[in-house]
């Protein structure tokens, strides 16, 4: 009776302790012990074309790590293991390896080689494999009786195009977490947050059977990241990267930019670099060709700066497509003679000749005619000088001189060297002063949307207008004499159409010795003349043989006008080009 | 004497609203409410449990159903992802390539208004745009063995790809 009552005595101090004094720390405890919580990763927005072709997107994918010291034993206790589950787990490798061989791929021996590591509990096996090919790995292999692989969960960004876009797109990487991926390059890298998501969470109650049905459950749903909607156009700008890429190989130029720009907007249709790497796998790359030169890339345009200089002489009033000039066999500047790419004594041309025959001196003899100072208002007007504000990461601005310019440096930018530019920034320049004289700032995002469906802001293109109406007809008079002239009616033409056209062959500087070494062949062309929609310009850096615009990028441009122009449904021209003097 | 009447005396009997109280039921004794009680409450605990099984079980139909949902959700991006890959134009060109479509750089258009053909008709032999041309391992084999024309296209003055 005594010991009852002590017994009783004793557990009714514990209650009392357990649920009287002590009662919130064990609640805590035992929530704690019943609580589990989970993160819900978001997924990845997708990168779409401008007719939704996937360039970029997420799929569900685990990384399969093993357990050899589990193998060793398929999963049983050394001492409880009977003959025949020794046999079982001495072929245990083996047969893992080969569902593995039968799923992954791979070499059946590698396989077994890690299944086998000795002296540890984890081994990676593969990374970024699709979800549902490890259930069926795991189904197989739960099928045979066998244990130790496993799976952490992580998604996949896949690019089903490989190196389409890529240098546009970017690539992913592991975050420092070693869970979920962040943008490492391009709109990856500079959109990483619209696209990452916001992660969601669960908390719920569980006991030793599972998930409590009435217990408490909080969900915080994910967030999955923005779909962008770029104004690429995936089949066009495969054949404009295949196209660069046999431009670039057979001139053995050191890389290559293309960009096909819709004249009207300001939208890119396509932008082209190469070499280039595939988005699947970036780490395979040379660092070199990760970014985008189109918009990172600063040179001196040469000759297709010849169409922003008319522009400014037209605009201002200085000149004419008529315009005569008397162009000698060369002209001092700055103590140095400036030549033309073909000999020549004096000749008599027109402006509209002086673009024709790419001649250097006539246009800096009608350069000299104009203010300096308003000669850099224009370049920066045109859009030189500053980014273009496209959306893309690292663009370099390029430089042009102050308005205080030396007058042998005034010469030279007439011609196109002594300042820089980007690609995008001179084939935005050209369609500005081409689409009537109303400049679009380039855009290569055409909208952007929540999973909600509701519009993300984007860069919008900006418009102005930088030359008048008449002077924009006048630099496409000009510009289509190009087309007309000796070198390039055999060459430039595109059949049933009416273009304008110019090309640009610049010596390059190379940064190293600081001096000119190698060139940079380019040629700019739009069409049609009587309304201008499309714009394809070519850059091609250090072509080896054959370094002249019109000879190593013209070819490209030819090409990829005639199948943009089908493309996009552009009616050919209904009247031949006129014929007009190009001298007197 | 008066010759008025004398009144009539009014009777003091009214109706009582009290009523006998009916002879008292003989209810159930103590025993059997007992068991009725304990009747109940063990009908109760049973229905509880059964609830709580339907609960659990339905509850694990449910994990059940969502993990099928999250199996399928995998077969479905795995399936999503094959169709991403066979839709890319270069999947595209090779496919078409290898049935024997080549590609026409020469369209023309045709004006639904008046059915008239804008742009000259040309025939091409599939070597005009060579750079989206995908030739299959069989075509490369049976041009090794027979070339190919390489002739340009009628009109088709200074192909930039002959350069």
């Amino acid at each position: 009776m005594v010991v009852l009552g002590l017994v009783s005595t004793l557990l009714a101090s514990r209650a009392i302790v357990v649920q009287g004094l002590d009662s919130a720390s064990y609640a805590t405890k035992a929530a704690a012990q019943m609580s589990v919580s989970r993160t819900i990763v978001a997924n990845r927005g997708t990168i779409t074309d401008r007719y939704g072709e996937v360039l970029a997107s997420s799929q569900p994918a685990v990384k399969i790590v093993a357990d050899p010291t589990q193998i060793a034993t398929n999963g049983k206790l050394p001492s409880a293991m009977t003959t025949k589950d020794r046999e079982k787990a001495a072929g245990a490798p083996l047969a893992i390896a080969d569902v593995l061989v039968k799923y992954l791929g791979g070499d059946e021996a590698s396989y077994v080689k890690q299944l086998t590591t000795p002296n540890t509990k984890y081994v990676v096996i593969a990374k970024q494999v699709q979800a549902y090919t490890y259930l069926e790995i795991a189904d197989d292999l739960s099928s045979a009786g066998y244990v130790g692989l496993y799976r952490e969960t992580a998604a996949v960004r896949t690019y089903p195009n490989g190196t389409l876009a890529s240098n546009i797109l970017g690539f992913v990487k592991e975050n420092d977490s070693g869970v979920g991926q962040v943008g490492a390059g391009g709109l990856e890298y500079l959109y990483n947050s619209q696209l990452a998501g916001v992660a969601g969470s669960e908390a719920y109650e569980t006991s030793p059977n599972g998930r409590i049905p009435t217990g408490q459950n909080v969900l915080v749903p994910a967030q999955d990241g923005v779909t962008y909607t770029l104004t690429i156009d995936a089949g066009l700008q495969y054949m404009v990267e295949r196209r660069l890429q046999e431009t670039v190989d057979q001139a053995q130029a050191t890389s290559g930019i293309a960009i096909v720009m819709n004249v009207k907007t300001g939208e890119l249709l396509s932008m082209a670099n190469y070499p280039t790497f595939d988005s699947n796998s970036p780490g395979t790359a040379e660092a070199a060709n990760l970014g985008n030169r189109a918009v990172t890339d600063a040179y001196e345009p040469g000759s297709v700066q010849k169409v922003l200089t008319m522009a400014a002489l037209t605009d201002s009033g200085v000149i004419t497509p008529d315009t005569k000039v008397v162009v000698p066999k060369e002209i001092l500047s700055g103590g140095k003679p400036i030549k033309d790419a073909f000999a020549h004594q004096t000749i008599n041309l027109t402006a509209r000749g002086v673009v024709a025959n790419s001649s250097n001196i006539g246009t800096v003899l009608l350069t000299r005619q104009m203010d300096k100072a308003k000669l850099v208002a224009y370049l920066q007007s045109f859009g030189l000088g500053s980014t273009t504000g496209i959306g893309l990461p690292a663009e370099a601005a390029g430089s042009i001189p102050t308005t205080s310019v030396a007058d042998n440096t005034r010469d030279q930018i007439s011609f196109g060297q002594g300042l820089s530019v980007t690609a995008i920034q001179e084939a935005a320049a050209v369609a500005g002063i081409v689409n009537d004289g109303v400049y679009n700032s380039p855009t290569i995002i055409k909208s952007a949307t929540t999973t909600q469906g509701k519009a993300v802001t984007v860069p919008q293109s900006t418009s102005r207008r930088v030359i008048s109406s008449q002077s924009s007809q006048m630099v496409l008079d000009m510009m289509e004499s190009v087309v007309a002239s000796k070198v390039g009616a055999s060459r430039f033409p595109i059949e049933g159409y009416r273009t304008a056209a110019k090309s640009g062959t610049a010596e390059r500087i190379d940064p190293t010795c600081k001096c000119y070494s190698g060139y940079v062949a380019s040629f700019v062309g739009v069409a049609p003349v009587e309304d201008p929609q499309i714009l394809v310009y070519i850059v091609v850096d250090r072509p080896q043989g054959q370094y002249q615009g019109s000879q190593v990028a013209a070819p490209a441009y030819k090409d990829i006008m005639r199948v943009a122009l089908q493309r996009y449904g552009v009616l050919p021209s209904t009247m031949a080009a006129p014929v007009k003097p190009i001298e007197w | 004497m008066s010759a008025l009447a004398a009144p009539r005396q009014q009777t003091t009997e009214t109706e009582s609203p009290l009523r006998s109280v009916p002879a008292r039921v003989s209810g159930l004794g103590r025993g059997p409410f007992l068991l009725i009680l304990a009747g109940v409450l063990a009908g109760g605990l049973v229905l509880l449990l059964m609830l709580q099984t339907a609960v659990q079980e339905q509850s694990f139909e449910v994990r059940q159903l969502q993990t099928k949902a999250t199996e399928l959700g995998y077969k479905q991006a795995q399936l999503e992802a094959e169709v991403q890959q066979k839709s890319t134009p270069a999947e595209i060109a090779r496919q078409a390539s290898s049935l024997g479509m080549v590609p026409n750089p020469y369209g023309v258009y045709i004006d639904v208004r008046t059915g008239s053909v804008i742009g000259a008709e040309k025939p091409v032999r599939g070597n005009e745009v060579p750079y989206i041309t995908y030739k299959t391992n069989e075509q490369i084999a049976a041009e090794k063995q027979t070339p190919a024309p390489q002739t340009p296209a009628p009109g088709d003055g200074g192909d930039g790809t002959n350069q």
